[in-house]
């Protein structure tokens, strides 16, 4: 406990400064703030699939469809209705919550793992080909155009750096939240699901219940990202909910690394400022990606975080092991990967 | 009602589940004995689609010959899928797996948009005459697909079930380490799993071009396709896939004809919502 706190304030405050001041030294132009608010909404999106994958061991590849479908959810109320959208941002959520109980009620009852994986594939591509379709409520493929920026006592939060500070406070609470439900008593029975669902059963947790409220959650949180992308790039189309986003996302929460609250907001910096540094390349720029990905995955099956974790684990061993024979084991029990 | 509509699309819905099925059959194949959802298995096929209109284009090779030589070539690199973008990946979490074939889709779509661009391109076919059985309008290019589609399948089905090899890959899909422990070289039966699929993903491709053009986008659509097939059938179950392919791919076009042109895609999810809520493991699925 001692040493999970302590690393959490050595990391994240310092990563909290740097966050803070990233848009005021380095990312001065507008171009390159609106990309610190998309690794803010990719990381809140990540987050959401880690927790669906790093803690219940699941895979939800309908992902970006609940992004969408909150992205959506948002965008019409404020424009249709006039809603503002900071109901926008909660109603996301609990739509998307709701859709995800009734989808995971369905999925889950009976397929786990690569069944999983396809049945929720499939959930995604029918919510991609409704949208696309449906265009009297959708949009069509062109989707809806100038959905309103939320604004705080009259003040439109309309700038790339006050979105981005916006978008950063609440990736914090996320995190927060995350954090406590991982330790909460129903993140420890998810948990033990994951590790073992007949043993979890046998000691009395309601194991498909409790995998379909996560797996909600999940969603509910992939929705909330959705609301805050749609508010403030200001349109919403099809595509939201398409494959495009959906291996965004799984890639987000891979070259990351699942299972930890760092990895998903490390994979997002990643894969956003990665992404930007190949334009250069045009056209070659999604092979180059391709080619990229494979060696990530070759030599950090892990993922990025809990690789390098691993490697100043050792550092810090080793030095402690000089000095003090009898140094304390200071594997956690989040470490490794978590999925399978 | 005119019968003649019905027939036509009876015919309509033969082809296009033709395709389906010899897409599945690979993509359930390689799920079966590997477990390994292969999310390159699109490329493959729209790879199989354009190497045949350059070979057929710069070579001047005809149709048959350049569609044989693309489907053992591609059948050759599924040893090079399996080397690079699968077995190194074996060992650590299933998701592993994916994402490396995912790359593997980013890598093979967006080179052949650099390499061909993304306009449909246009193969000759070996024959394309126009033959009125009754009322319905059948093309001998048509019959070669849906001949060629039945033919692989039922080799496939044999090979699968008298062949030692067929017998080894069987063993190796219901348990890896027991296959492992009576002494079958499980490595070879991934090389050979994943070149077969290769290689019918290839002769979807090829045979694809009989009826409609090669494109670079071909292979998303499809792959989405011969998930709901697999879905439906039941992961992993080849001789599933080969019924349900086909009998998704009639209705389709009925469906098509007599209900909606504008939600047929939407038609195949539904149904698979449907069997999902009905039997969640697939129609013909073990459980």
């Amino acid at each position: 406990m001692r040493l999970r706190l302590s690393s959490g304030i050595w990391v994240g405050g310092p990563a909290l400064v740097v966050a803070v001041l990233l848009p005021l030294s380095l990312f001065t132009n507008p171009y390159n703030r609106g990309l610190l608010v998309l690794i803010v909404i990719y990381a809140v999106a990540g987050l959401s699939l880690d927790y669906i994958m790093g803690e219940m061991g699941q895979f939800s590849f309908g992902h970006a469809a609940f992004w969408g479908f909150g992205a959506y959810v948002s965008a019409k109320l404020a424009l249709d209705l006039g809603i503002s959208p900071w109901i926008g941002f909660v109603a996301a959520p609990v739509a998307a919550g709701l859709v995800g109980l009734l989808i995971g009620y369905i999925a889950l009852r009976r397929t786990r793992g690569l069944e999983l994986a396809i049945v929720t594939l499939g959930f995604g591509v029918l919510a991609w080909t409704v949208a696309l379709r449906w265009r009297p409520v959708t949009g069509g493929p062109s989707g809806l155009r100038q959905v309103p920026p939320p604004s705080i006592f009259g003040w439109e939060i309309r700038s790339e750096l006050a979105y981005y500070y916006f978008a950063l406070m609440l990736l914090l609470a996320v995190v927060f939240i995350l954090s406590r439900l991982r330790e909460s008593r129903f993140g420890r029975a998810v948990r033990s699901i994951h590790e073992n669902e007949d043993l979890a059963k046998s000691v009395g947790v309601p194991a498909t219940k409790y995998y379909v409220i996560a797996f909600a959650f999940g969603c509910a949180l992939v929705g909330f990202s959705g609301a805050l992308y749609a508010h403030h790039f200001r349109f919403v189309n099809p595509n939201l909910l398409g494959l495009q986003y959906m291996f965004i996302f799984l890639i987000i929460v891979l070259v990351g690394g699942t299972g930890s609250l760092w990895g998903p907001v490390l994979g997002a910096s990643i894969f956003v400022l990665v992404s930007e540094w190949l334009r250069v390349l045009q056209e070659y720029r999604f092979l180059i990606f391709g080619v990229v990905l494979l060696l990530v995955v070759l030599f950090m099956p892990t993922g990025v975080f809990p690789t390098l974790r691993r490697v100043l684990r050792r550092a810090v061993e080793r030095r402690s092991s000089e000095g003090d024979a009898t140094a304390p084991d200071v594997r956690d029990r989040a470490g490794g990967p978590r999925t399978g | 009602m005119n019968w003649d509509i019905v027939f036509q699309q009876l015919w309509n819905g033969l082809l296009n589940g033709s395709i389906y099925v010899i897409f599945a059959a690979g993509l359930s194949l390689v799920f079966g004995v590997m477990r390994v959802i292969n999310m390159a298995h699109g490329e493959l096929t729209m790879l199989g689609a354009m190497l045949l209109f350059t070979v057929t284009s710069t070579l001047g090779l005809g149709y048959f010959s350049g569609a044989t030589l693309v489907v053992v070539l591609m059948g050759l690199a599924g040893f090079l899928v399996n080397r690079v973008t699968v077995r190194p990946f074996l060992g650590h979490s299933e998701l592993v797996v994916i994402l490396s074939t995912v790359a593997l889709s980013f890598m093979l779509l967006n080179s052949s948009l650099v390499v061909w661009g993304s306009e449909p391109k246009g193969v000759d076919e070996p024959f394309n005459e126009i033959v009125k059985v009754g009322g319905v309008y059948v093309t001998t290019a048509g019959m070669l697909l849906v001949g060629v589609c039945f033919t692989a399948v039922l080799g496939l089905y044999l090979m699968l079930t008298y062949t030692k090899l067929g017998k080894k890959t069987r063993a190796t899909g219901q348990n890896l380490l027991g296959a492992r422990l009576i002494g079958i070289n499980t490595t070879a039966v991934y090389d050979t799993t994943l070149m077969v699929a290769s290689g019918l993903a290839a002769l979807a491709g090829v045979l694809i071009v009989l009826v409609s053009a090669a494109s670079p986008n071909l292979g998303q659509p499809l792959l989405i396709t011969g998930f709901a097939v697999v879905i439906v059938a039941g992961m992993g179950n080849v001789a599933g896939a080969v019924a349900v392919g086909l009998f998704l791919g009639i209705t389709e076009a009925l469906f098509g004809q007599f209900i909606s042109t504008y939600y047929r895609q939407g038609y195949l999810y539904v149904v698979m919502i449907i069997v999902l809520l009905l039997r969640p493991q697939g129609l013909f699925g073990r459980r």
